[in-house]
């Protein structure tokens, strides 16, 4: 049975080609695209890893600003009550439409982005609020994101957001990255997030990237785990397949500039200023100390 | 998840950890689990202390809790018969709908490996891995004996083996003929074996610490407490080099194997004694060839069960898409098609050399 290939590595007709044929056939013809053009996997189930890092009691509602390839958002359905999507892709919110329908996966809203960032969101005021990948169109300012969404969260609710770091070497690589991020450094974004009213806030590192399927979720935080990370962890990667080391050549050498450099005397608890990019999971003060 | 679960255990700490002091919180590094694997892991941090407390191993499938209370189960009755050198389960479950098993950490690193500038690698230093990781499995199956009788899996246990096997692949003359001779070399099989089912360089820790203490094991999720013999030492050479190997994709994997069983070389030859010496320790002196053969049949159906599981949860991983690219396989045929039943057919090509060098039945 010869190969059928009927979409563009980009996703087009993803959506009506999973209408008719099943979602997990378009998809394995979709990726098989891409590896055909040399283009790494779309996406798989460990881009949803991250999400248990979350507590999401019973009744959640929860926003995902960028839904990606579906996976995460319905992966974060399952354990909520209701989740709302938004994407600037079609072919994405398509995508998630189906598979959620086909998967019976009832308790989604899925929207393609309007031109404009609404100030309060259909469905809202929300639990978890969770942002990948900002529609073309949108701010991208992280300040400016942050204020909107806060008044979109209810008192606890939790902001998680994915960020490229404007210190890290790798910035420029960053910006050529599937996806919009807003941009700041570590100490930037904590102080936007406090300012805004976020008092818990927990920042990752995802490595190697933060977008797509991050393969480490180093807590920073402390300075422990990442000195562990390039100490214990980061050595196994010379036993790594050659299609790995292929696939990450460039933040291969990064890394091992950053492990000889974590052996250093406090390099650790520097390094964690360069990392590509961040995810901050910040929750919101109970009381809104701005409404008294 | 996480958080729930780190409730849990600061609120029972000592009936979980001892006398060790309860920590204000814990922090976890993600780590990636393979996606055919179904489980990702989280190291747990607790703040000043610089290595992880106790390691979480979620399943990403639902419905997995009867895995994860496998895996403890096996890892109590390690302890309960005194084998050393594997974690000690501390508590599993299921929250949200994801079954989960925590367990501590073992001190070590992943065994590593020394490839010579011809790729294939250097023989001593495999002599030396190779006289470790089957010492270990001695010591667990003579240990195991010596607790009672593991059942051997029976004439039936193949016949279905075999038939769900013939289902999945259609047999070659040459490959039939292999499935021939494994049902015949296993008809005097006596004893099974307790297997890791992963037990791989990656989940062999090497510490300074000397004698029983030097090599812990980890990651018993593929575990079963009744398994065809020899599977363990098997898979152990199998995999040996196949991630430090230097020629990428298919063909990088297909030398690979090549090189460890069917070669001249200085490597092979020490990979097929070492088998054929740590069998014969453990009271196998025949039906070697059979025993291999019916490993890479269980390899090769686990693999299609996993690659089946993963195309209809969230999509193939990448190498499977690779070789579905390489083969111009269809969405129906790929699970069929992937590394292990490659390995299978090398095999039954080649197994003369096998038989010529005593691992006949």
């Amino acid at each position: 049975m010869r190969l059928v290939s009927t979409q563009r590595a980009s996703g087009a007709g993803l959506g009506a080609r999973a209408a008719a044929v099943g979602w997990q056939k378009a998809w394995f013809e979709f990726n098989v695209e891409r590896v055909r053009r040399g283009e790494p996997l779309a996406e798989d189930d460990r881009v949803a890893d991250w999400t248990l890092l979350l507590s999401l009691k019973n009744g959640a509602t929860s926003l995902v600003i960028g839904c990606e390839w579906a996976t995460a958002a319905l992966t974060l359905a399952m354990r909520c009550a209701r989740l709302s999507a938004v994407d600037g892709s079609v072919e994405k919110i398509e995508f998630l439409k189906i598979r959620a329908a086909q998967q019976n996966v009832t308790n989604i809203n899925a929207v393609y982005a309007p031109p404009r960032m609404p100030a309060l969101f259909e469905g809202g005021p929300f639990d978890l609020i969770v942002v990948r990948d900002i529609p073309e169109g949108w701010p991208i300012s992280l300040s400016h994101l942050i204020e909107t969404l806060r008044e979109n969260l209810k008192p606890g609710g939790v902001l998680s957001v994915s960020v490229s770091n404007t210190w890290c070497p790798l910035s420029g690589a960053s910006r050529s990255a599937p996806g919009r991020f807003p941009e700041n450094s570590m100490i930037g974004c904590r102080r936007q997030l406090a300012r805004a009213g976020f008092d818990s806030v927990q920042v990752y590192g995802p490595l190697p990237h933060h977008w797509g399927v991050s393969l480490f979720h180093i807590p920073l935080d402390e300075p422990a785990p990442i000195g562990f990370f390039f100490k214990s962890i980061f050595p196994l990667f010379n036993a790594v397949s050659p299609e790995v080391k292929r696939g990450f050549a460039l933040e291969l050498v990064l890394a091992k500039i950053a492990a000889r450099a974590a052996g250093l005397p406090g390099a650790a608890r520097l390094i964690k200023y360069f990392l590509p990019g961040y995810q901050f999971i910040a929750k919101l003060r109970s009381q809104d100390l701005n409404a008294a | 998840m996480l958080p729930e679960l780190s409730d849990h255990l600061l609120q029972g700490w000592p009936a979980f950890f001892g006398a060790e002091a309860a920590p204000a919180r814990l922090d976890y590094m993600g780590l990636p689990g393979s996606l055919e694997g179904g489980t990702t892991t989280f190291l747990a941090f607790a703040p000043g202390r610089k290595v992880p407390v106790f390691c979480v191993k979620a399943h990403r499938a639902s419905g997995a809790e009867r895995r994860a209370f496998q895996e403890a189960e096996t890892l109590n009755y390690l302890r309960e018969i005194g084998i050393s050198g594997v974690p000690r389960g501390v508590t599993h479950g299921s929250i949200d709908g994801t079954a989960y098993i925590v367990s501590t950490i073992l001190p070590g690193k992943p065994m590593s490996i020394v490839v010579g500038p011809n790729g294939i690698p250097v023989a001593e230093s495999a002599r030396m891995n190779f006289q470790k990781a089957f010492s270990w499995l001695e010591r667990l199956h003579q240990t195991s004996r010596t607790h009672g009788e593991i059942a051997a899996p029976s004439a039936a246990d193949w016949s279905l083996l075999r038939r769900e096997f013939s289902d999945a692949f259609p047999a070659s003359q040459a490959q039939a003929g292999f499935l021939d001779l494994i049902g015949e070399g296993l008809a005097a099989l006596r004893e099974g074996f307790l297997q890791h089912g992963d037990y791989c360089r990656h989940n062999i820790l090497v510490s300074d610490a000397e004698g029983e203490g030097a090599l812990q094991v980890i990651d018993w999720t593929d575990s079963r407490r009744s398994g065809w013999p020899l599977h363990d030492h098997f898979f152990f050479a199998s995999t040996y080099y196949l991630q430090a190997r230097r020629s990428p994709g298919l063909e990088g994997f297909l030398r690979a194997f090549e090189d460890t069983f069917f070669s001249e070389e200085p490597y092979a030859q020490i990979v097929r004694a070492a088998i054929r010496d740590s069998a014969s320790r453990l009271g196998i002196r025949s039906g070697l060839l059979a025993l291999f053969g019916v490993f890479l049949v269980e390899r090769a159906l686990f693999e299609r069960r996993q690659l089946l599981a993963c195309r209809e949860r969230s999509g193939l991983p990448r190498f499977a898409a690779y070789i579905a690219v390489a083969d111009a396989l269809a969405f129906e045929s790929a699970p069929d098609s992937q590394l292990w039943i490659r390995f299978f057919c090398e095999a039954a090509e080649k197994r003369k050399l096998l038989i010529d060098v005593g691992w006949g039945n």
